[in-house]
């Protein structure tokens, strides 16, 4: 019964963690330099799915061949690797010989799309724990 | 079905964990009824927790404290129908003529 509640707050959590790490993408778009001297790199999340806790799969759930699902769970979150842009601006402090800097790899306008996709995501995790609560209690009132 | 005797096919909340089994494999009601109770005295205690915890600073999952009151609130009503049905069986009981 709160099963799906739970899933579904799990991805809430998740998404929430994918909006601050794309807004924190966005806030550095222009960084030139990071404490390792490079700069900054797009980061992005990578989401497991939950695995059922040795309590659980103790308690009876260790041969059940019906999978039920347990959420999502942040795994890490990875650098991406694509190559810096190179900007040519040869009045910028960080420029190198050539004039040119290096701009970090961040694309806005991707950003933004994932954004969306995060916000949506988010907004339908939230109907279903809407739907789950009203099931239940349309169920109470049926007993009532 | 036994009076006396529960059958939880498929029970939501897993009871298998403390129940006191009588002698001849039946199940105590008073102990069903305790340990509902002391998990939804939990539930609710863990969204106080929370509330408490975003409150301060330490989370900032506002949605964790929205869904642990919910499912506090949700509970806290099956508990409360479940006790209108106990009490009216047992008036019902009561109610037969001598």
């Amino acid at each position: 019964m709160f099963r799906s509640i739970d899933i579904s707050s799990s991805g809430l959590t998740a998404e929430r963690f994918r909006m601050n790490i794309i807004s924190n993408n966005i806030a550095n778009a222009n960084t030139t330099r990071t404490e390792n001297g490079e700069p900054f790199r797009r980061k992005l999340p990578v989401f497991q799915e939950r695995e059922d806790s040795i309590s659980e799969k103790l308690r009876g759930n260790l041969f059940s061949d019906v999978q039920r699902g347990n959420g999502v769970r942040v795994m890490s979150v990875v650098e991406d690797d694509t190559e810096f842009k190179m900007i040519y601006n040869p009045g910028h402090p960080d420029a190198n010989k050539e004039g040119y800097v290096k701009m970090p790899n961040v694309d806005i306008v991707k950003e933004m799309v994932d954004l969306i996709s995060a916000s949506r995501a988010y907004e339908a995790n939230l109907s279903i724990i809407d739907t789950s609560k009203t099931l239940v209690q349309r169920l109470l009132g049926l007993g009532r | 079905m036994r009076i006396g005797e529960i059958g939880l096919q498929n029970p939501g909340i897993n009871y298998s964990s403390n129940r006191n089994v009588s002698s001849d494999n039946q199940i105590d009601f008073s102990s069903v009824i305790t340990d509902h109770l002391s998990k939804l005295s939990g539930m609710e205690a863990s969204a106080e927790q929370k509330m408490q915890d975003f409150i301060v600073g330490k989370s900032d999952n506002l949605h964790e404290v929205i869904v642990a009151g919910e499912k506090a609130k949700l509970a806290l009503e099956f508990t409360v129908e479940m006790r209108n049905k106990i009490v009216n069986a047992y008036k019902e009981i009561m109610r037969m003529p001598v």
